[in-house]
């Protein structure tokens, strides 16, 4: 095994953060559906979204003990691809307005499975392409 | 001449039998959870209902006969340990159950990628190492070299077992979040109050179900730990035993050790979800 208990923590978090972030977007979409602020379709929208982020989530933990996700959760850039998504997850949890929950919601779709192919078939254009979405929901969420 | 040196140096390098047979107790308790990893296949295409099917779940039941073979591998070993430890009578009923275990033991397939293939190759070396000490005659003269060639393959299958079941945890964990996120989105909705009533009871049960396999994976969890520690105990003391005060010492650690995993692996896998 590439090793050690620490890569796999990091594994582990990265996915944690990926399910919080995918919590926190359906919780944006229940808050407006409740306030009335979107209609019964865009919440069904938004909540495919959320059970396909969860679903990729998951995939990163049936992978998290190969040894090549080890090794990329190693380098600087994923380290970075995690402080990201640490704070994607407090600027969700913080939301008071939201214009376009669905640009939310497919973002963290898009951003989860991007990490996901990063981790599980590392090369520097899916890392990129991770970085990416990241920025991409960022500007969603502060609009 | 050198025969009688032999059989004294095997007789003062012999392990405490107390404590070996307090070993193979703590192995033979895996029995119990030969079919630990049946459901998480199942539990994997739970959401394929509503969402594009996982290509993830068949390789976690691919693997599910696999991991039969090596509990039973496990079991076997320690009623072969418990065997050998037993030296009132040439044969016991260990015998039988070790051998028996062990025919069935063999590893049929190659391994899914579920698991990185290093730790899968582990385990199956373990399990071949092991099968090899559960084969042949019991005798006492036989346990000290034994549990020496034993314990680096007992150590890998542990870490394999291990590895697996913190994985499929997280997996629970993350189906059980998601239930009760449906839930909470399905008493929002429109639908009429009787499908909600009705949604929310049958998702609660697979989450109850989801939740008992939790527990009963960090079950096998303190099982396997407390085994492959005590075999490590037993290992690290066998030059320095042979009398009853080394036997005493050694129960006490072992003791202590399986108390210490049970409170950790509490502590690490047993955690309720985020609400």
């Amino acid at each position: 095994m590439a090793n050690d208990t620490d890569s796999m923590a990091e594994v582990l978090l990265l996915a944690q953060l990926c399910e919080d972030v995918a919590r926190a977007a359906l919780t944006v979409a229940q808050d407006q559906l409740r306030a009335k602020a979107i209609a019964q379709d865009v919440f069904d929208q938004a909540f495919q979204d959320y059970g396909l982020a969860m679903q990729k989530a998951r995939d990163l933990y049936y992978q998290a003990s190969h040894g090549l996700a080890q090794q990329i959760t190693s380098s600087a850039d994923l380290k970075t691809l995690t402080e990201q998504t640490a704070e994607l997850k407090k600027s969700l949890a913080n939301l008071q307005k939201v214009e376009h929950v669905l640009t939310i919601s497919f973002g963290v779709v898009t951003l989860v499975g991007a990490v996901a192919t990063a981790v599980i078939t590392p090369s520097s254009a899916a890392l990129q392409q991770a970085l990416g979405a990241a920025t991409t929901l960022k500007q969603a969420i502060t609009g | 001449m050198a025969a009688v040196a032999a059989c004294l140096l095997a007789a003062a390098c012999a392990p405490s039998l107390a404590s070996v047979r307090a070993t193979s107790g703590l192995g033979l308790q895996l029995s119990a959870f030969e079919a630990a990893f049946d459901l998480a296949g199942a539990h994997c295409h739970y959401t394929d209902l509503v969402s594009a099917p996982d290509a993830k779940c068949p390789d976690l039941q691919a693997d599910v006969e696999n991991w039969h073979a090596v509990n039973r591998a496990l079991v076997g070993y320690a009623a072969a340990l418990g065997a050998m430890a037993d030296d009132s009578k040439d044969r016991s009923e260990q015998d039988n159950i070790a051998a028996a275990l062990g025919a069935t033991a063999k590893l049929g397939k190659s391994w899914s990628d579920a698991l990185d293939a290093n730790v899968t190759a582990g385990v199956s070396r373990g399990v071949s190492t092991l099968i090899s000490g559960i084969v042949g005659v019991y005798r006492r003269e036989r346990l000290g070299q034994t549990i020496r060639d034993s314990n680096d393959a007992l150590q890998a299958v542990a870490r394999g077992i291990d590895a697996n079941i913190l994985l499929l945890d997280r997996a629970d964990q993350n189906l059980i979040t998601t239930i009760k996120d449906t839930i909470s989105s399905v008493q929002l909705g429109n639908s009429p109050a009787a499908d909600k009533l009705g949604l929310a009871i049958a998702l609660s049960s697979v989450a109850t179900e989801l939740a008992a396999h939790r527990v009963a994976l960090a079950s096998y969890k303190r099982a396997i730990d407390a085994f492959a520690k005590a075999h490590h105990d037993v290992r690290e003391k066998l030059s320095g035993l042979g009398d009853r005060t080394a036997d005493l010492e050694l129960l006490k650690l072992i003791a202590s050790d399986v108390a210490t995993i049970v409170k950790s692996v509490d502590t690490t896998i047993t955690q309720p979800a985020k609400p």
